[in-house]
């Protein structure tokens, strides 16, 4: 099992359902998984344009779409593809291990603390 | 060595921007001016009526380039520049400073500028209108000292600074010659309910109206409506629609009805002459017709798709499913489709609690579909609109039916 200090246990990968996006709490931030073609992402689940909950949204192809006003976001990297969003969306690492699917608390990319 | 293809654009907001990037990014090897009036750099302006105002964004976070990086993408941005003649006999943009500017490709992407009321009183100060930061930044200055605000005209625009208004907590009134607000955009039973929202929110609702006249001696006072009835104000925001900006295209060949006329390529009536945005009547391949939209999507979206037919990465025509959206107090209005006229309206969820889905149907198709507070249906709403998707009404109806796995079929 990951060190507890730097990820946090989410749940069995065997609930993560194609194309579906569960919403968790670490440390006071609101992240997501989101499943795309088999595999099991992790990115922050507020919009950067303005707040909305981004597992309201949708996932079509590997674009994640605000509920909102329709930003897209690159599943994978984070990249704002459509806007009005022009903000990256921060990405965590995901381990699975023994069906468990942990996160990383930490953003391994666009880490607002790093602008 | 061939010369370096210029792209010229003329224009300085969302479409100039989505053109600029997306020529740059498919291939266009040349060199891409735009060329705008305003001060800033492309810039949003749908927080303007709402974020902006209520002092909860800074206009200067606007910029939908981070950092305002246009060079590091070899694209020059001219501000406070304009042009004042398109010459397209020889390719060229005079500018106002005596420049002259010789072009390869011209995109004109001058969007459009707010209609001008010519009332009695119309040109007081405390009479504003909203299209830019400094529009916006004069009607914030202004809020800060008014208590009872009059706003004329009820659409978008209209609709976000009363609720913007009310809630810094000023005294708002709204009148509009429709029966209710955002009738140019939606059903009249969703208008009822954006009706009941600003009712609910304190608006006083002047509804089938229009003010005629305001009064004021140093500044506006007093709006007068057509019956007579004069509110007292201490400030105006007229918000009556917009108007293509094309006077500078009299006399080029360029073809001009309601906005630049464009094919489906946005291609204009002069060879390596394109239009995109507000400005543009485009042929819709779809609907077959012209239509000219004025709403942030499409900017953006048409922007994109003429940067790429310039670039010559693209030879799809430009056949979207219009959109946008509205947010007033906490109410998030979305709108997806194709306007047809006779359509069956069926609303999901309960209108009183101001949180529905509405479907357009059109001989048994979903053309069209609203949400109101129902973000979380929006985006299959739409999927069923772009899918043309059969759909009996009863089952789009029932609480039962699950939208979001529905729309999943036509993913």
């Amino acid at each position: 099992m990951p060190d507890p200090n730097q990820y946090v246990e989410v749940m069995p990968e065997s609930l993560v359902e194609e194309g579906e996006m569960y919403p968790f709490d670490v440390d006071d931030e609101q992240l997501m998984l989101a499943k795309v073609e088999g595999k099991i992402h992790a990115l922050h689940g507020i919009c950067t344009h303005e707040y909305a909950e981004l597992w309201d949204g949708d996932i079509e192809d590997d674009t994640i779409w605000c509920p909102l006003h329709s930003s897209g976001f690159n599943v994978e990297s984070g990249a704002a593809t459509n806007l009005p969003a022009v903000v990256p969306l921060p990405v965590y690492d995901v381990q699975v291990e023994d069906g468990t699917v942990y996160v990383s608390r930490k953003p391994v990319k666009n880490d607002p603390d790093d602008r | 060595m061939t010369p370096r293809r210029r792209l010229v654009i003329i224009g300085g907001g969302l479409t100039a921007h989505s053109a600029a990037m997306a020529a740059r990014h498919n291939g266009f090897e040349g060199e891409i001016t735009m060329i705008s009036e305003e001060a800033s750099v492309p810039y949003d302006r749908t927080p303007l009526s709402k974020a902006v105002l209520q002092g909860k964004r800074e206009a200067a976070d606007l910029g939908f380039q981070p950092d305002g990086d246009y060079a590091g993408h070899e694209i020059t941005v001219l501000t406070e520049s304009r042009v004042s003649e398109v010459d397209t006999e020889r390719q060229r943009v005079g500018l106002s400073s005596g420049d002259e500017m010789p072009w390869d490709d011209l995109l004109i992407a001058t969007g459009a500028r707010p209609i001008h009321l010519q009332g009695p009183g119309f040109d007081l100060p405390g009479v504003h209108y909203l299209r830019t930061i400094p529009d916006a930044e004069a009607m914030k200055a202004d809020l800060e000292r008014a208590e009872r605000v009059v706003v004329i005209g009820a659409g978008f625009i209209g609709s976000e600074v009363a609720a913007s208004a009310r809630t810094l907590g000023k005294q708002a009134t709204l009148v509009d010659m429709f029966d209710a607000p955002m009738s140019n955009a939606l059903h009249p039973d969703i208008t009822a309910v954006c009706a009941e929202i600003h009712r609910g929110h304190g608006v006083d609702l002047r509804m089938n109206s229009r003010v005629t006249e305001l009064r004021g001696s140093e500044q506006v006072e007093q709006a007068v409506l057509a019956d007579g009835t004069a509110i007292e104000c201490d400030m105006a925001v007229v918000g009556v629609g917009v108007r293509p900006n094309v006077e500078l295209l009299t006399d080029t060949g360029i073809d001009i009805d309601n906005g630049v006329v464009t094919d489906e390529f946005c291609r204009t009536s002069i060879p390596h002459v394109h239009a995109a945005g507000d400005v543009a009547n485009w042929w819709h391949p779809e609907l077959n017709q012209r239509i000219r939209v004025e709403h942030f999507d499409n900017a953006g979206a048409q922007g994109t798709h003429v940067g790429k037919v310039i670039a010559g990465a693209t030879e799809e025509p430009f056949a979207p499913v219009p959109y946008f959206w509205s947010d007033q107090y906490d109410t998030n209005i979305q709108y997806a489709g194709f306007p047809v006229d006779g359509c069956e309206l069926v609303i999901r969820g309960n209108p009183e609690e101001r949180a529905i889905t509405a479907f357009y149907l059109h001989d048994g198709v979903v053309c069209a579909a609203v949400t109101v507070n129902q973000a979380r249906e929006f985006r299959s709403a739409r999927r069923l609109v772009a899918a043309r998707a059969a759909i009996d009404p009863e089952t789009l109806r029932a609480p039962a039916t699950d939208i979001r796995k529905l729309s999943r079929e036509y993913r």
